[in-house]
């Protein structure tokens, strides 16, 4: 079936055209109607669906140094209930003594469930080369979980609400050899770098569209990508140094975002460019 | 109790990183924010960057710092009262300096190359790039640069047949190479580099830019009329 699969799936990324793909492609007003209908085309055979097949096989695989699934994994709505619990991520926890997203309570679960080392889950958490990485098929198989749940963040507890103001102090934080935030390129309304339409945090339905299609597929690097990895690329471009997966700089930005984007419907995997 | 554990737990787990930043802070990037007042908030903040980013080397760190226009601009989330802008403005202008040769425009192609050229000043482990290799001043990610150009960003003004309306007359290379050099002397908190400021480009890359944005012959001064209009964005918004 996953074979069957993976091969329709060559078959129809080859039929279809790619406009928009490459970051060399003109910009041809009228086109801006096609590349909608090729993105529609393109989420009907998800390539990202493969990942989250495995995402799955994965979670409730007994595995790690103590062989067990992460069956017992508590990712805020109590052990082993995934339905929904990603819509509402980050939260805080009391187990762990701090707020965490989706990701870096998944490296929780796997140190303190299944004994894996921390500093290898965070040195592997991005797929690279021929390596794949666990870490993005278990995040889009149980954000994959939350599909049709509204985002739904609640800031109820005083941790959370703290990190939603740290959160959105880093978005307007400058810094770097390019005087860079996040504020400089996505507080404005239909602006691009060079052809990229750029994200309006101030607009709730762009907020809400982005947040909840990620985790998505990335044409361009054949991989499905995590918001920890848009993170980490997002300050490699601003030219700051790697920020530590699952750190509270990036779960802070996460709980800003999801909560700009509260109501935005979890549809994932995404696709993109 | 809950609005200092961010800070209490990192102050605690690295204390000689942090003494290390504390150290290192300020060199690159002017006044360091540990000099100034910072409100409780702010303090968290600066506590969470330096756990977020802890295995930085400090070499990288540094660049985490904010300087005094960094700080005020972020505070003021780019919209500088006017206090505030007559005194960045003052401030920034002071830091410009100019090459001894004095300003006389540089090459146009190599120009017309820096101001496509994206590459330079990235770091990290994962996807560094070559700081053997000269930086690009990336301006076409945010201008559109030439009157046929459709690959231009829009988070800048557009700059096709700037040197039409401009000249190349000394005052025109100044305020060129001025603008580029430290743009927040001319429009406090603006979201444009200070690429001379930082030296993320070179005194003579400057002028090579200056040369092709002003020189007649430039392909950014074609006489073809310009777009009307932006053109809308390609792709719908997808960070």
């Amino acid at each position: 079936m996953t074979r069957f699969l993976s091969k329709s799936l060559a078959f129809l990324l080859l039929c279809i055209p790619f406009p928009g793909v490459s970051a060399e492609t003109p910009v041809v007003d009228d086109r801006a109607d096609s590349i909608a209908e090729y993105r529609r085309m393109l989420r009907e055979g998800n390539p990202g669906e493969l990942w989250v097949a495995r995402g799955e096989a994965l979670f409730h695989l007994p595995r790690g140094p103590n062989e067990v699934s992460l069956d017992e994994c508590d990712l805020g709505l109590g052990p082993g209930v995934l339905d929904g619990a990603f819509a509402a991520l980050p939260r805080y926890f009391e187990d762990a003594g701090r707020v965490q997203d989706l990701e870096s309570r998944l490296v929780h679960c796997m140190v303190t469930l299944q004994g894996f080392d921390r500093e290898q889950l965070l040195d592997e958490a991005f797929s690279s080369g021929g390596r794949e990485s666990d870490m993005e098929a278990l995040a889009v198989y149980v954000a994959s979980r939350s599909n049709g749940y509204p985002l739904s963040v609640e800031l109820s507890h005083p941790r959370e609400l703290e990190m939603f103001r740290i959160g959105e102090a880093l978005f307007h934080r400058r810094s770097g050899p390019m005087d860079m935030s996040c504020a400089v390129c996505h507080t404005h309304e239909q602006r691009r770098i060079r052809l990229q339409g750029l994200m309006n945090v101030n607009n709730p339905l762009q907020v809400r569209d982005v947040m909840g299609s990620w985790p998505t597929y990335r044409v361009s690097q054949g991989t499905v990508r995590t918001l920890q990895h848009r993170m980490w690329d997002c300050h490699w471009e601003m030219r700051l140094p790697d920020v530590e997966y699952g750190s509270d700089a990036t779960v802070a930005l996460i709980l800003y975002l999801n909560e700009r984007a509260r109501g935005g419907l979890v549809d994932v995997p995404g696709i993109r460019r | 109790m809950f609005r200092a554990s961010v800070a209490e737990r990192s102050a605690g787990c690295r204390p000689f990183r942090l003494l290390a930043l504390a150290v290192l802070a300020g060199p690159l990037l002017g006044t360091p924010v540990a000099a100034q007042g910072l409100s409780a908030l702010e303090r968290q903040v600066e506590a969470v960057v330096r756990d977020s980013w802890g295995d930085a080397p400090p070499s990288e760190a540094r660049r985490l710092a904010q300087d005094d226009t960094q700080l005020e601009c972020s505070r003021v989330r780019n919209e500088p009262g006017e206090v505030l802008r007559a005194r960045i403005q003052a401030r920034e202008r002071e830091r410009i300096q100019y090459p001894e040769g004095g300003l006389v425009l540089g090459d146009p192609v190599e120009g017309e190359r820096i101001a496509k050229d994206s590459y330079g000043g990235r770091v990290g482990r994962l996807r560094p790039d070559d700081p053997g290799r000269p930086n690009g001043g990336s301006c076409r990610a945010c201008h559109i640069l030439e009157p046929r150009d459709d690959m231009g960003g829009t988070l800048g003004p557009p700059l096709a047949r700037f040197g039409l309306t401009h000249g190349t007359g000394p005052e025109a290379v100044r305020y060129v190479y001025e603008r580029v050099y430290n743009p927040h002397a001319f429009q406090p908190c603006t979201e444009m580099p200070r690429f001379g400021y930082h030296g993320f480009l070179t005194v003579q890359q400057i002028l090579d830019v200056a040369a092709y944005l002003l020189s007649p012959g430039s392909p950014v001064n074609r006489p073809e009329s310009p777009r009307q209009e932006a053109p809308a964005p390609l792709r719908p918004a997808q960070p």
